[in-house]
């Protein structure tokens, strides 16, 4: 068995396009979320969190016409990744044989979706013909094994919204159990498109904009929360056996201690708390610690009615008397729900508070739920001394629940 | 097709292919391999696509292999122009 670290980091976000302006927005309480451009008329406003990145900085137009954006914005992740693991060491981290463990909910849907209409509302003869390419959900894998030559495993997981949480807790796995020694794993989403925002606003999951700041549209553990907030985004992090980061003496960021990943087997969409307890409980026991060890959950917090109750409860039943000393907060208050890509960005969002010592606020919380009691550091980030432990959970339609760990190396 | 039309068409694709693929025109000779060229085949695909927008045509569905720019003229020498819907 190999203890597995953490040795880079690359975050394309609404609250950030790099992890020094991601980490510095969440001890800000920055709200990532905005009203859509181009929206028709005919329809009520919709807010997003959107990733404000001009990607002709990063790609030539030949570049930008054959990917995707979701393969775009996984690749600025990654590259910045393998950068930052790369940083003033011996020698650089293990591509040749690493492996790629990507999460995405549904990959290339805008080529999807533009080819589709082309298609059936314009009576196009033909649809254009990297629509396969860009579409298929292993594309963002594919790009980057191709960029950094990882001959490893390039595996995708599509669990919804534990789509990256299970990526790098498979990752976690391949390298404790000695299968691989590297992996760039996360996950990448880039479904703002009015076809998907359409079938999601169906769902009647969606917040309605706040009609005085938009920003403030999505309110996690709050009375007045109406549901999420689609965003866009890519995380993805270079996890290494600690030999393999020690050999080389790169940056160790953080090792990832505990992941469990469980089912409710109940229901398609409606959370259980049972399963969620399960999954925190398996990356408890998987990082041998007690609930007591844990000092921050960065929560799934979607803000839906149904979801932070359960959620709640079911962190009450994992740390019973302890429930009300942990700080819990959800940081998709500041960067929306980045669906496939969330699990990612949200465990990055842990580990920053870890390393940085701060517990990011979950903003727009100001009419506190009585059924939702727990502490989660309401409004504004709060200083700690020191976090030993983080855990971030993703709990996904479908029922596929992840719980993932991060500790310091001591 | 006349000749000075032939011509002319040549004309506009080295002009399109030069801004795609960021090449030098004067490179773009008709015994020019694409490969050569640093042009891969999806990236051949995708221009195809682009020209029967661009031109306003639609090319037959074939399988002959584009080797040289000639090979990619002539197949595009083929199309046709594109039904007016109405």
């Amino acid at each position: 068995m190999h203890q597995v670290c953490i040795t880079g980091i690359g975050i394309v976000s609404p609250i950030g396009h790099d992890l020094a302006a991601f980490s510095a927005n969440l001890q800000l309480g920055k709200s990532g979320i905005r009203l859509l451009d181009n929206q028709p008329a005919s329809r009520s406003p919709r807010v997003a969190g959107v990733v404000d990145l001009d990607l002709s900085q990063f790609y030539t137009p030949s570049q930008i016409s054959l990917l995707d954006r979701v393969s775009l914005l996984a690749l600025i992740a990654a590259k910045q990744a393998v950068t930052s693991a790369n940083e003033n060491t011996l020698e650089a981290a293990p591509m040749l044989e690493a492996g790629v463990y990507l999460g995405t909910g549904i990959g290339g849907i805008k080529s999807l979706e533009t080819a589709f209409e082309e298609h059936f509302l314009r009576d196009g003869k033909r649809i254009k013909p990297l629509t396969v390419v860009q579409a298929m959900n292993n594309a963002a894998a594919g790009h980057i094994a191709m960029e950094f030559g990882c001959h490893g495993p390039s595996l995708t997981f599509s669990t919804a919204c534990s789509s990256s949480a299970i990526a790098i807790g498979e990752a976690y796995r391949a390298i404790k159990h000695g299968y691989i020694d590297c992996a760039l794993a996360g996950g990448a989403e880039a479904l703002l498109t009015p076809g998907t925002i359409d079938a999601w606003e169906a769902l009647r999951t969606l917040a309605i904009p706040d009609p005085v700041n938009p920003g403030a549209s999505c309110k996690p553990f709050s009375l007045n929360r109406t549901g999420l907030v689609l965003a866009e985004g890519a995380a993805i992090i270079v996890l290494e056996s600690l030999e393999s980061a020690r050999r080389r003496n790169a940056q160790i960021l953080a090792l990832l201690s505990g992941y469990g990943a469980k089912t409710d087997a109940t229901h398609i969409t409606k959370p259980d708390a049972d399963g969620q307890t399960a999954a925190m409980r398996a990356a408890l026991a998987d990082a041998g610690l007690s609930p007591s060890d844990i000092g921050y959950l960065n929560a799934h917090g979607t803000a839906t009615l149904a979801g932070d109750v359960v959620e709640t409860n079911a962190v009450k039943q994992v740390f019973g008397d302890q429930a009300s000393l942990l700080p819990v907060s959800s940081t998709k208050s500041m960067h929306g729900h980045v669906m496939g890509a969330t699990g990612a960005v949200e465990f990055v969002a842990a580990v920053c508070a870890m390393n940085n010592n701060f517990l990011p606020p979950t903003i727009n919380l100001v009419e506190p739920d009585p059924a939702c009691d727990l502490d989660y550091v309401a409004n504004t980030a709060r200083p700690v001394d020191s976090l030993k432990h983080v855990m971030s959970n993703s709990f996904a339609f479908g029922g596929s629940n992840a719980c993932l760990i991060a500790s310091k190396l001591v | 097709m006349s000749t000075s039309d032939v011509e002319a068409l040549q004309q506009k694709l080295k002009e399109m292919i030069a801004e795609e693929f960021s090449i030098s025109i004067d490179k773009l000779t008709p015994d020019a391999t694409v490969e050569s060229l640093g042009i891969d085949s999806l990236g051949l695909i995708d221009f195809m696509f682009k020209v029967e927008d661009e031109l306003g045509v639609d090319m037959p569905d074939s399988r002959t292999p584009l080797l040289t720019l000639a090979d990619v003229y002539a197949e595009i020498a083929k199309a046709t122009p594109r039904p007016i819907k109405g």
